[in-house]
This record gives structure tokens, sequence and C-alpha cells, in this order.
């Protein structure tokens, strides 16, 4: 893919060509929006937003990152919909921790491996779960700073720059936010650790 | 004991992110605190757990539509118009309230300048004398009557010559006008019929009656600093214009942020 073609192209108003760029980067931005929102209906409706969003603003894109720049984004869009939240507050059942009947998000995006029992998937699948609960538990400041540093993989600086925040209270934000989910798995998970991340639990205990 | 500085810097140890004397300095408490160490291991897991975590599939294609695209350009016309709208409102809240500011300011100037103030001080002195000389007429009459006959009940219409003073002269006046045979009595009442008749309170002519029973220059005194009255103030119509452009400011900026919004 010439992303700077298709860059160019959709800033003349070529709309296959900024399509293209959406089924490229669609499963980031939607998986950051999820990671943060929680659910799956907000982070679709996010995501779509962002495209449009980012669709109307194409012609102030300046160069860089074009993953960041849509990162920046999503993480507004989603920004703004925990505002939305906080004025209209409604109680979801991921919010009440009560487990959905039949496929969710994590269910239908986990296909069991090739090398993996059906219950190693179950159990995988019940862990993933539980992380996103006590990722909707953290304060969301810390949550969108944890979401992009250790499950989007981004770096220090584009994390930054997508929150608008210093280089310095990313990494305090950061910390702390591991610190809380480190005490929240060490209370839901502990069964469900495969035998791999147990180890440091058990020489602990 | 861990402290939330150690838990920073252990997060930042994970992800190259400390000082060269900073990791050095790191590394070499690790290998004497066992607590520390621990502490480490479990940050390593709650990252390795998160980093674990599948990627998702998007429930559907999130590529524009035309139709979508379409639907664009219209919703920020609007958002345009309305801006357009709230930008001439403002302009014409601002000329408006400048407009009062500058006819506040000019009426008070007028009032304050010496010359049409003497002016009208003069104006006024002139009316004061005029009416001072009929009450000065009226006054010279009532004593006259008082010294030709003690007795003689003696009245003045209450509206030419006022209620107040008159107890100065050491009499109350009677309710009617008491006809007399006498002549002083007949060419007084020929006066007070050539008498204008009572005119409201605020005009000078009026001052000028009141003090019908005083002394001359207490009476310019009086009516020196009586001010014209000023033709009717168009300021409450302002004022009704003002808030009413500053409430269709305030509507459309709303609307505009309501339409950008979504």
């Amino acid at each position: 893919m010439d992303e700077p073609a298709l860059i160019l192209d959709a800033q003349h108003g070529d709309l296959n060509a900024f399509n293209r760029l959406v089924l490229e980067y669609q499963i980031p931005v939607y998986n950051l929006a999820y990671r943060i929102l929680g659910e799956t209906d907000s982070a679709a409706d996010a995501s779509q937003e962002t495209f449009i969003s980012a669709y109307k603003n194409i012609q102030s894109y300046r160069g860089g990152s074009f993953k960041a720049w849509l990162m920046r984004i999503v993480t507004n869009a989603c920004y703004d919909e925990l505002r939305r939240r906080k004025r209209r507050p409604v109680a979801s059942l991921e919010a009440l921790n009560v487990v959905e009947e039949g496929p969710d998000a994590e269910s239908e995006a986990t296909l069991i491996a090739k090398d993996e029992s059906p219950e190693d998937h179950v159990q995988r699948r019940e862990l993933a779960r539980e992380i996103q609960n006590c990722l909707n538990h953290l304060p969301e400041e810390m949550r969108v700073v944890v979401v992009m540093a250790d499950i989007m993989e981004m770096d220090y600086t584009a994390i930054a720059e997508s929150v608008g925040t210093a280089l310095g209270t990313i990494k305090s934000r950061l910390s702390r936010a591991r610190a809380r989910l480190r005490d929240c798995l060490r209370q839901n998970v502990r069964e469900l650790l495969p035998a791999a991340y147990r180890l440091e639990e058990e020489t602990k205990v | 004991m861990i402290t939330p500085q150690d838990v920073e810097r252990l997060s930042n140890y994970l992800d190259q992110q400390l000082s060269p004397a900073e990791k050095i300095r790191l590394e070499a408490r690790l290998k004497q605190e066992p607590e520390l160490q621990t502490a480490l291991a479990d940050l390593q897991v709650t990252v390795r757990l998160l980093r674990s975590l599948p990627t998702l599939k998007p429930p559907r294609n999130f590529t524009l539509s035309a139709t979508q695209v379409a639907k664009l350009p219209q919703r920020q016309s609007i958002f345009f118009k309305l801006r357009l709208a709230t930008a001439m409102a403002t302009l014409m809240f601002a000329t408006v309230v400048g407009g009062d500011v500058l006819f506040s300011l000019s009426v008070g100037l007028r009032a304050a300048a010496p010359a049409p103030m003497g002016g009208a001080a003069k104006m006024e002195t002139t009316e004061a004398t005029d009416g001072l000389s009929v009450a000065q007429d009226s006054y010279a009459a009532t004593e006259e009557l008082m010294m030709a006959d003690a007795t003689l009940a003696t009245s003045s219409p209450e509206a030419a010559i006022g209620e107040t003073n008159l107890p100065e002269v050491g009499f109350s006046p009677p309710a009617a006008t008491e006809v007399s045979t006498d002549e002083r009595t007949l060419a007084y009442t020929a006066t007070l019929t050539e008498t204008p008749p009572a005119v409201p309170s605020s005009t000078p002519v009026s001052v000028a009656e009141s003090t019908t029973l005083t002394s001359p220059e207490e009476a310019e005194n009086q009516s020196a600093p009586t001010l014209p009255n000023l033709p009717p103030s168009p300021v409450p119509f302002l004022r009704y214009t003002e808030v009413g452009l500053g409430a269709l400011v305030v509507l459309l900026a709303v609307a505009a942020w309501l339409t950008r919004k979504g």
C-alpha cells in the first residue's frame, strides 16, 4: 500500500483512496476504542465517528504518522463518549460485571489456535474478559494510557501527543495504572493465570 | 517497603525509560532487595497479561459510503450558516451597545456643559422674574387689603398664589373668595383674575408662583438650579434591543455548537 499516495488522493476527495486507508487502520482504531470504552457498540460508534472526522479533516493532516493521527482522533472520540456517559450515566451489563450470554467481543475474536485445547481456549477467553473488567475499573486517564502503552504498544512520545499531556505525566499515570491492574488481577484472576504467568505469584506466596 | 516512586521507577525500567545512572542504581537495589524483585516480577506479569489480550475483529467495516459523504457538507454548511449568523448578530449587538454608550456619554456631556446650562438658567430666571412680578403684585395687593380693613375676609385662589407661604403674613386663605364692595377688593380680584392659571409644579413658572410671598432674591435662588425638561429618553428601547440581540447571539452560538457536535 502506497500510504502517502492514498492520503494525497483522499485529500483531493478520492473516497476510494480514503476507504483503503480505513480498511488498513480500522482494526487498531476499533481495538483502541474497545479497550478504552469496554463495549462493542460504543467502540464501533467511536470508530465510525473517527473515520468520518478523519475524512472531514484530512486537509488538516500535515504529514507524520497517519496511524498516530488516527489514534489521536479515536482517543478524542472515546473521551467524548466517556464524557457523555458521565452526563447521562447508564448501567451497562459490562459495567455491572454481568457475564453476557452468547457470543461477545472476546469470544468472537479469539479463535481457537491450532495447538490449543478447548479448555485452554475457554480459560484464555475468561482471562481476557477479567482483564477487560479490571481495565474498566481504572480511572479513564489511566486506562487510556495503559491501553495505548501495553495493548496498542505505542511509544511514550506518541501517547503524550495523542493524549495531549507531558511525558512525565504519561509515565506517572502508566505506573499507577499498572500497579492498580496488578492488584485487581491478583484478586480476580489468580486461578485463571496460565502456569507461565503464575510463577512469580507462587514464588511470592 | 515499596513506595509509589519505586513502582514508577520499576515501570520505567521495564520500558527502558530510565537514565543510565538511574538504571545502575535500581539494578544495584534489585540485587539487594527481594521485595523490589517481587514487585518488578509482578509488574512484568501484568504487562505480559495485557499484551496477551487478543486483537479484536471489528463487528463491521467502517468504510464511508458516497451517501454518508454527501451528508457531511450539508451539515457543515448549516454549521457555517449558523456561525455566520452568530457573527453578524454579535456585530449588531456590539454596534447597539456602542451606540448606547456614545448616546449616554453625549447626553452626560450636554447636561454637564456650562454654556447651555447658563442659557437654561437665564431663561429660567427670566420666567421666574415674570412670575415674581405677578407674585409681588399679589403680595402688595394683599398687604394693602390687610391694612385697609383688618376684618375684611380676604381670600386668594390657591392655584394662583399657592398654599405654603401664606402663614408668613399671618393668615390662612379661606376656601372661597368673598365678594366685597370695596374698590380695592375689586381691584385685587381683577388682579387675581389676570393671574395665569395653575400649571404643574414641575414647570419653571409654577416654581416661581409657589414662591409668591418670598423675597425676590429667594425666588431667583430657587428658580436658578431648575433644569429644562429633556425629551423622552430612547434608553428603554435601546435596552430591549440590547437584551434581545444578546439573547439571539447566545441562541445562535448554542445552535452552532450543537450542530458541530453532532
